[in-house]
């Protein structure tokens, strides 16, 4: 599908078309699905709850996607990601509440390596370097603010800005 | 002055892709996107690693999500999504003059020159003053409202002059049935790139549950060339086609019918040999 294709489909989706749409989510909902399993580690049944919420906003919110900010792409990721980490932090604010479910988070993330590991992707981030592939898991797909890694890693802030740029420089020459 | 390839180095472009700067590095780093092309171009390539990233960890979900998804919106249809932009009075008030290109151009060079201008001062005031106070985020915000509006102005200006000024294209009037005498709307062919441009020109807004379709002709046959946005007076993308004799605009119920309806059709027009 060429950007043409993928600029037409947008157009006639933001006129109400659902097949345009369906196109979309034909094209779009594999590796949008992709990132919510690994913010919301793994756990189906989340995950396609929030694949379902961030495809309505996308219908919803179509209209206001504004091309000179970026690709369509990137603008279905950034809701996706936003609508996973919202549901996974309301989830972990509930189970706060009943004491016992803490347990709950720590087991469904044992299971997810074992699930990606079976399903066998070529996932970029695991041929980066570890320490890399920590700083993007905790700042893109945990939504951690720069200083909160400082804190949890025990580093400086400033190592933390460098190694984070560095990480991405590595992710995007990876491109070439 | 600020250096673009040491804005570039600084860190902020990764905290803005990876989505975890405060909001008003947000803002700042779309401002400089807006006035520096080399800013712009880093972000776009930082953005594709993400999206690459993302491919490379894609996931098919349950084929029945997609059904239960469709239907999710189905229930949302009553609010259809319209753009809200090119609703803009300046770009359908200068529409019907577009033939004056002298004007066009005098007016997207003011429009460009200004709109750099806010982006510049915006960008400005973002990066420098830290302690702004209320009033003048307020103004801030105001200016990079008006910045991208009028860019928005610009690249609809840009794009629809390049549609008409296509040498290849060729401009087919539909004038109005009986249904609607006095309906205007043009299409503009390009045959050896097959794209098909359509601009609404006088149609009425389409009634509550009620959409236009663009139909093409050949060989005798209608063939659907998509659905028409009527809230707004600016030229749409349709669906290419290779050939046609005839290109005719009915009205049909929300999202569209496999075959015209006939006896409610506003406007065609033939192709000139």
């Amino acid at each position: 599908m060429d950007s043409g294709e993928i600029d037409r489909l947008i157009q006639n989706t933001q006129r109400g078309d659902k097949f345009a749409f369906a196109t979309l989510y034909d094209r779009f909902s594999p590796a949008l699905y992709g990132v919510i399993l690994k913010i919301v580690r793994q756990d189906i049944h989340i995950a396609e709850d929030c694949l379902q919420d961030s495809f309505v906003k996308i219908w919803k919110h179509i209209s206001s996607f504004e091309p000179q900010k970026g690709s369509i792409f990137t603008w279905m990721l950034t809701i996706a990601r936003n609508t996973a980490l919202d549901k996974l932090s309301s989830l972990k604010a509930k189970q706060i509440q009943s004491m016992d479910s803490t347990v709950g988070i720590e087991e469904k993330n044992y299971h997810s390596t074992t699930n990606t590991d079976t399903i066998g992707i070529v996932d970029m981030l695991k041929r980066l370097d570890p320490e890399y592939q920590q700083l993007i898991q905790m700042a893109y797909y945990q939504g951690m603010s720069q200083s909160e890694i400082a804190d949890q890693l025990q580093i400086p802030l400033g190592t933390v800005k460098t190694k984070t740029r560095a990480a991405m420089q590595v992710l995007r020459n990876k491109m070439k | 002055m600020i250096d673009p390839k040491a804005y570039i180095e600084s860190g902020k472009l990764e905290e803005y892709v990876l989505g975890i700067g405060s909001t008003d590095l947000m803002q700042e780093v779309e401002c400089m996107a807006r006035v520096f092309p080399e800013i712009k171009e880093e972000l776009k390539t930082l953005q594709s690693s993400l999206e690459l990233q993302a491919e490379s960890s894609a996931i098919m979900p349950n084929p029945d999500l997609k059904n239960k998804i469709l239907q999710a919106i189905d229930d949302e249809s009553s609010n259809t999504p319209v753009r809200p932009i090119s609703k803009d009075p300046v770009v359908s008030d200068n529409l019907p003059s577009v033939n004056n290109n002298s004007f066009i151009r005098w007016l997207l060079a003011l429009t460009a020159l200004s709109s750099l201008f806010f982006a510049y001062k915006s960008c400005n005031q973002s990066s420098l003053i830290q302690n702004s106070t209320n009033e003048s985020l307020f103004r801030e915000t105001a200016m990079n409202q008006k910045a991208d509006s009028l860019n928005h102005i610009i690249s609809t200006l840009q794009s629809e002059l390049n549609i008409i000024k296509n040498p290849d294209a060729v401009a087919v009037k539909m004038s109005g049935t009986k249904l609607f005498p006095s309906g205007l709307a043009t299409i503009y062919w390009d045959k050896i790139k097959q794209t098909v441009y359509m601009h609404p020109g006088n149609l009425p807004k389409a009634p509550n549950g009620k959409q236009y379709q663009l139909w093409g002709i050949v060989e005798g046959k209608p063939v659907s060339l998509g659905l028409v946005d009527s809230t707004v007076v600016s030229i749409q993308s349709m669906k290419p086609i290779t050939n046609a004799s005839t290109f005719a605009v009915t009205l049909e119920p929300t999202g569209g019918s496999v075959n015209p309806t006939l006896d409610q059709m506003y406007v065609a027009g033939n192709v000139a040999l």
